[in-house]
């Protein structure tokens, strides 16, 4: 929820800035997107406290950067599919 | 040590649910733990003592799958692991309580035991609140609990998870004497129902009469010094840990 929120502002600020213009990213750049938001992921957790009780639960630590890498790297594919469903 | 040796020969003839042995651990060139030692029984409370900074967090930590032992072995339940991560020893029944950072401060403690009835589908809900007094709790987030409040509300979490083992850091570390009692009682109930538990601190007066079993953490390795009061009757553990208490 939060890696949708936070790829949402992302995308809307540019969007809002260059007047309209939605930034498509080569795949690769996408990856590298997906990765800085891992790593972002990771960062929020510790930083709200959160690892120690996932980790209660039975929830691998790793789980959370791979979520955010995952939701991040889905939207992009998503932006492709309907940008390019809205160009045809 | 012979003592400690005739003692554990005592102990009955049950497996440990936590049997972690030979372990090490160094920070930097400090070598904190040489070969320490911990064991749990199924509805028994281990009160790990020690000086501060001595090796007990580490100690508990190693157990939880937190830090990595340089050497040792750490068995849950009767599995064997050298390198455990909590995710892991948690779906095998441990949960662990450390001195902070045990709730997420932004959502409520009722949502923390969602969360826990969720992913185990077990716990006494009602039965938690009621003994250690949480109702007042449920509704707020942990971020504006005080020290004795948050402490109740972390032990809650267990009671709820039920878990085969527990270990808790600094159990009564910062609280009133009233939830001192509270939470004596709540482990007792949680050991009554067959959970290994370990806990650590320095409130003498307070972990002694709970603790089933006593292991002194000392000069990198532990001791197990058996019943509280073989433990208080043992002149070396007196001379460089109690004092005068």
């Amino acid at each position: 929820m939060r890696a949708a929120l936070v790829w949402i502002l992302l995308h809307g600020t540019i969007f809002a800035v260059s007047g309209g213009v939605i930034i498509l990213l080569a795949w690769r750049a996408s990856v590298v997107l997906a990765i800085v938001a891992a790593w972002l992921g990771y960062v929020d957790a510790k930083r709200r406290s959160e690892l120690l009780f996932l980790g209660n639960l039975g929830i691998h630590r790793a789980s959370v950067p791979a979520i955010w890498f995952l939701v991040v790297a889905l939207l992009e594919i998503a932006l492709w599919q309907v940008t390019g469903v809205i160009a045809r | 040590m012979n003592r400690a040796i005739a003692e554990f020969t005592d102990r009955p003839a049950v497996n440990p649910t936590l049997h972690a042995d030979c372990l090490s651990w160094r920070h930097s060139a400090e070598q904190v733990l040489t070969s320490a030692t911990l064991r749990a029984w199924p509805g028994k409370i281990v009160a790990l003592v020690g000086r501060v900074g001595s090796g007990k967090s580490t100690l508990l930590k190693i157990c939880a799958g937190l830090l990595e032992p340089h050497d040792g072995w750490i068995q849950l339940n009767g599995q064997l692991f050298t390198q455990p991560r909590l995710s892991q020893m948690a779906g095998k029944g441990l949960f662990y309580l450390g001195e902070d950072k045990n709730l997420v401060p932004g959502i409520t403690l009722q949502e923390h035991f969602d969360a826990i009835q969720y992913r185990f589908g077990v716990g006494d809900t009602d039965n938690a609140i009621t003994s250690l007094q949480l109702s007042d709790l449920l509704r707020r987030a942990p971020r504006t609990y005080s020290g004795g409040e948050r402490r109740r509300a972390e032990l809650g979490l267990a009671l709820i998870r039920n878990p085969a083992c527990l270990l808790v850091d600094e159990v009564f570390r910062g609280i009133d004497p009233i939830a001192v009692d509270l939470m004596g009682r709540s482990l007792k109930t949680l050991a009554a129902r067959g959970c290994a538990i370990v806990v650590s601190g320095h409130e003498m007066r307070a972990i002694l009469p709970i603790a089933d079993a006593v292991t002194w953490v000392t000069a990198g390795t532990t001791y197990d010094l058996g019943s509280a009061t073989d433990a208080m009757a043992n002149n070396n553990f007196r001379r460089e840990y109690l004092g005068s208490l």
